[in-house]
């Protein structure tokens, strides 16, 4: 290793360091790019990088798709379209065993579809769900297990902020990696259906059936659902079909939902557009600081050459790419035990990515296609971080929303979705074209 | 964060009611933004378009999240891991959060005043917007005003945490002797 990578090498153990004191990720990244980059290059360059970056990062077109994903999922949360999901999902399965469980699945999913955001999708799903499944005495371990599985779809099923700040960071294709996460997305949606089955057959106490719905009532959750329905075709099949740009696409979602917020009533409720407003301003705002830092940081390291080095190590050490890619699994999951998922991400990318570009030949793949195959990788490995002990955001999120149920037995009813999840995970490393099969296809 | 006297409670309530009118009129301009981009998207449809959609769309943006930050870091709405400082001992923890804080403000007073070279930099040439020819120095000064208060709200952030962290040394000391 040269200097400039021990440079780099420093640069990251400080990251760390700082990070687990408590500074804010953004801000963190930033700083440390910025010392980096003066050790490495001069004040005057350094200041030149967080003007070339971190501002012109601020005026970045494609940028602007974040935030304005961000207002269609959470004014989608609030406008109470979860609970309208919910309803119709509920009419048409809510008399099999376990057929609230296979609704909140469903109704995640769809949920997932205008929502990017995992967090987001599980709270709104756990104040839904979790006081139907209670009141029909499913087992409170398992109903909330099933909230907390389901909410995870929110960052695959696309429009998925996660997705978007890997499209970001490591400059991959919006559209394709949109495109990709479909497939792992319904195949996530199968195994935990499969799951639910599974589970209710081994005991059949843990989830009743209800009475069944009658037609008109089906027809009636139907049509309340359709609105989500057309949005999704509006904005995922207009990106998807090339009639709109990401842009376009985030803007058409971002202005339905408002109209239909307004429409709903929610917006006469006292306090509900302020804080759904509020809502929207810190969530934009601590995600742009990070897509902020995480420019300079990238920077840097890609100044200092330690993510070349770091490839050119382990390629050179002869490992199989598969142990390597268990190697990187582990790391996210250690990772993900104790660490925010975008904060994992961000902060891991600049130096994994390119090590996984270098294997891209080892595993059959192109530069391109392995770039767009590790962020589905990434993501699914972020959806199991957040059920996985000690820290498993969801399971906080549910815990948050239904305090009666210990933190032991949503995580005891989690563990079979999170089976479920680590099977599909070796499904794609196994045949990863389940992944780039739909991009290839558009 | 608690607040150590009624005066910083009463400072800090006028900067946050400051901070969110100036984040609700941010996600005004990002709803502006969208409302715009659809209406470019219904022209299109009658072979007619809006002038500069990407200008418009680039620096309402800029402006909208510089709107915004103030509240971002008055609401403390950061990622950020507290798994470990919350396992430390009072007087470390605090210590520590004064510490974060002061970086925070160090950084924005880097970035505010980098942004005012730039603006400077920027009336000096001329520069204009890529399609739109409106030259873009005044909206680069604005986004430094905006930054000067995003600085000034982390720094009594600061300063109330390095005040929290005095009076839980003091403390400790009283109850020691």
């Amino acid at each position: 290793m040269n200097y400039d990578a021990w440079i780099g090498m420093a640069g990251f153990a400080g990251l760390l360091f700082i990070i687990l004191t408590g500074v804010p990720i953004g801000i963190a990244m930033a700083v440390v790019g910025l010392i980096g980059l003066w050790v490495l290059i001069d004040g005057y360059g350094a200041l030149s990088v967080l003007k070339v970056i971190g501002l012109q990062d601020l005026t970045n077109y494609n940028l602007s798709v974040i935030p304005l994903f961000i207002i269609m999922g959470l004014f989608a949360s609030r406008a109470g379209l979860s609970a309208r999901l919910f309803g119709a999902a509920h009419a048409f399965v809510g008399h099999y065993r376990g057929g609230l469980t296979f609704a909140t699945i469903g109704a995640s999913a769809a949920f997932s579809a205008i929502c990017g955001s995992s967090l987001a999708t599980a709270a709104t799903m756990a104040k839904v769900a979790l006081p139907e499944m209670k009141a029909k005495n499913y087992e409170d371990g398992f109903a909330a297990g099933t909230v907390a599985a389901g909410g995870t779809l929110g960052i695959l099923i696309p429009p998925s902020i996660m997705l978007l700040l890997y499209a970001i960071t490591t400059e991959t294709s919006i559209v394709d990696l949109f495109a990709a996460a479909l497939v792992p997305g319904v195949l996530a949606v199968l195994f935990y259906l499969l799951t639910i089955g599974i589970v209710t057959r081994m005991r059949p106490g843990s989830a009743p059936a209800s009475a069944k719905s009658s037609w008109k009532e089906r027809l009636n959750g139907l049509s309340e659902a359709a609105s989500v329905i057309v949005l999704f075709l509006l904005v995922i099949g207009g990106l998807y079909t090339g009639l709109f740009t990401p842009v376009e696409s985030a803007a058409v979602g971002a202005l339905a939902t408002i109209l239909y917020f307004f429409l709903s009533g929610r917006a006469s409720k006292s306090g509900d557009l302020k804080e759904t407003i509020l809502e929207c301003a810190g969530t934009s705002v601590m995600i742009f600081l990070i897509v902020v830092g995480a420019g300079v940081f990238s920077f840097f390291m890609a100044i200092s050459g330690l993510p070349r080095v770091f490839a050119e190590v382990i390629t050179a050490a002869g490992m199989p790419p598969y142990v390597v890619l268990l190697a990187i699994l582990m790391l996210y999951l250690v990772l993900g035990s104790f660490m925010d998922s975008i904060g994992m991400m961000i902060l891991t990318i600049p130096v994994i990515f390119p090590l996984v570009q270098a294997l891209a030949p080892d595993i059959g793949m192109t530069a391109t296609d392995a770039a767009v195959w590790f962020g589905i990788f990434v993501v699914i490995v972020i959806e199991i971080g957040l059920m996985t002990p000690p820290l498993g955001l969801n399971v906080f999120v549910i815990h948050g929303a239904a305090r009666h149920i210990p933190m032991a037995s949503i995580y005891r009813g989690v563990a079979p979705f999170w089976l479920a999840d680590i099977v599909r995970l070796l499904l794609i490393v196994a045949f990863p074209g389940l992944v780039l099969w739909l991009p290839k296809l558009l | 964060m608690p607040l150590t006297s009624p005066k910083h409670a009463r400072l800090h309530r006028k900067l946050l009611t400051v901070s969110e009118h100036l984040a609700m009129l941010g996600i005004a301009i990002l709803a502006g933004l969208a409302v715009y981009t659809v209406t470019d998207i219904i022209l299109r449809l009658f072979s007619l378009s809006l002038p500069g959609t990407v200008d418009i769309v680039s620096y309402g943006l800029a402006i909208a999240i510089a709107t915004i930050m103030p509240y971002g870091f008055l609401a403390d709405q950061h990622i950020s891991i507290s798994a470990g400082i919350d396992r430390l001992a009072e007087k470390p923890r605090a210590i520590l959060a004064a510490l974060t804080k002061l970086i925070s403000s160090i950084f924005l007073a880097w970035l505010a005043g980098s942004t005012f070279l730039y603006a400077a930099d920027r009336k000096e040439v001329h520069d204009t917007m890529w399609i739109l020819n409106i030259e873009i120095w005044p909206i680069w000064y604005v986004l430094a005003v905006l930054f000067i208060f995003t600085f000034f709200a982390s720094l009594f952030q600061a300063w109330i945490a390095i005040d929290l962290a005095l009076s839980t040394l003091t403390r400790q000391k009283v109850e020691k002797s």
